[in-house]
Order: C-alpha cells, then sequence, then structure tokens
C-alpha cells in the first residue's frame, strides 16, 4: 500500500482498522468548475451554460447559485483511493457512494477513509473501508463505502 | 487514466438518447462503481447506458441507469449503477 497524500494522517504500512486516512484539502474554484461541467474547450459555445457553471441556470431551478457535480467531488475522493491503492484500484476497486450535500464554488473538500477490515483472500489483501467528503465547515458531502485489494504478487 | 474522467465521460447526460422534459433537471443522487481494468490514453472505449429502474422515494422520481465502458476488445472498463433524481422549476409538469 502507499503512503497515502499530503493529507494522510498516519502511516499507511500496517494499517488496522480504524486508522483514518485523509486526502488534501481541495478548493473547488470557479476555475475549477467551469473547466470539469464547461464541455469542451475548444467548443465556441464553451463554456456550456447548465447548473454547475451558470448562475441563471441555478436560478431556475431554485437554487442560490450554482453547484459543482457530484463527480468532480467524487473525484477528490477517488484520488485518494488511488492514493492509498495505486495501480491496485484501477484493477479491483469498488466504490459505493451517495451525494448527501450540494457543494458551492469555493467550499473546500476533504477526502477521508476509515479502514474497516482487511482480509487475506486468495486473489490478494482485501480491504474494506468507510469513504466520505467533507466541505471547510465538517459536513459530509458524499458518504460511501470502498473496497480493494492489493495483488500480493507484486 | 484518472478515473474520474471516464465517470464524467459516461454521464447519463452523455448518451445521445438522453432528453429531459421540459424544464426539468437531474441530479446525480447515488451511485456503485466497479473498476475491473484501467483504462490508457489513446485508447478507444464504448459506453453503454441503460434505464435499469424507475422508481419514486419521498415523492421524488428516480432513474437507475446501468453504465458500461469496455474496451473495443470487450475488456470491462468500468461497470456504474447510478441513481439520478429530477427536479422541475416552477410550472412545469413533471408527470
Amino acid at each position: 500500500m502507499n503512503n497515502g497524500t499530503e493529507g494522510s494522517a498516519i502511516r499507511l504500512e500496517t494499517p488496522a482498522a480504524g486508522d483514518l486516512f485523509e486526502g488534501p484539502v481541495r478548493r473547488l474554484t470557479l476555475a475549477r468548475m467551469l473547466a470539469f461541467s464547461g464541455g469542451s474547450f475548444d467548443s465556441p459555445r464553451w463554456p456550456q451554460a447548465n447548473l454547475h457553471t451558470d448562475a441563471g441556470k441555478a436560478r431556475e431551478f431554485g437554487l442560490a447559485s450554482i453547484i459543482a457535480s457530484g463527480t468532480q467531488s467524487e473525484g477528490i475522493l477517488l484520488g485518494l483511493m488511488v492514493s492509498l491503492f495505486g495501480r491496485d484500484w484501477h484493477r479491483k476497486g469498488v466504490l459505493d457512494a451517495k451525494m448527501t450535500s450540494s457543494v458551492y464554488v469555493n467550499d473546500t473538500i476533504q477526502a477521508k477513509a476509515r479502514l474497516e477490515s482487511r482480509d487475506v483472500k486468495p486473489e490478494g489483501e482485501h480491504f474494506v473501508l468507510e469513504v466520505w467528503c467533507e466541505n471547510g465547515h465538517g459536513e459530509k458531502i458524499i458518504v460511501g463505502q470502498a473496497e480493494a485489494t492489493l495483488d500480493l504478487s507484486n | 487514466m484518472h478515473r474520474v474522467l471516464l465517470l464524467h465521460m459516461s454521464a447519463r447526460t452523455r448518451s445521445p438518447c438522453f432528453r429531459l422534459a421540459l424544464n426539468s433537471g437531474s441530479i446525480f443522487a447515488r451511485e456503485r462503481v466497479e473498476f475491473p481494468s484501467p483504462a490508457e490514453v489513446g485508447q478507444k472505449l464504448r459506453v453503454n447506458w441503460r434505464v435499469a429502474e424507475t422508481y419514486e422515494k419521498r415523492g421524488r422520481h428516480y432513474q437507475r441507469i446501468a453504465i458500461a465502458i469496455d474496451a473495443e476488445d470487450g475488456t470491462p472498463i468500468i461497470r456504474r449503477e447510478v441513481h439520478d433524481t429530477f427536479f422541475f422549476s416552477e410550472g412545469s409538469d413533471p408527470a
């Protein structure tokens, strides 16, 4: 297992149930939201107007302002998983995630994971983690569970 | 390739069949996603979307969409089950 990210609280060489892993704090600036949800950069209509890029569109649906795509926040959580499990995440990773709150421009997001269990199975070392992302107020905006299997033959 | 790029490119809104009713929008509510194989830069991929279920929960309309991304040789790259809910601006008809 890799040593996590700059935000990790502990070494991950010998993780135990209950250990907490933290990714870096990311700020979802307007530029990042436009880059993610605005469509192709080379389109003459960039950024495409939608709930994630255009205040008028957001207001049409009763939102106070634009909100980040849930997938963009999910990507920050996936980044922590890649930091923890490396290429094995790309081969045997599973994420079950629920969006629980909206993310607004300039909100910060931090991905976190707490190890629930680890077991050695024929296909490798299997990890189950409770995972979530928090905003700057400590509110969970994504909650879920992740599973990954480390290939012990490497 | 970072997996979020593949998730982003396989959102239900990317399907050529995806249409929203007038004055309606959809919100990504939850998903289960499996990553059985990596994808490399330059690789050609195919995405399939299938509306697997529609249901109501606490007065809201939901769709469960099964999404598969495969390489050209059929290697599974991503398997997703995405739940989306819908909302409607004032004066629209959700029926």
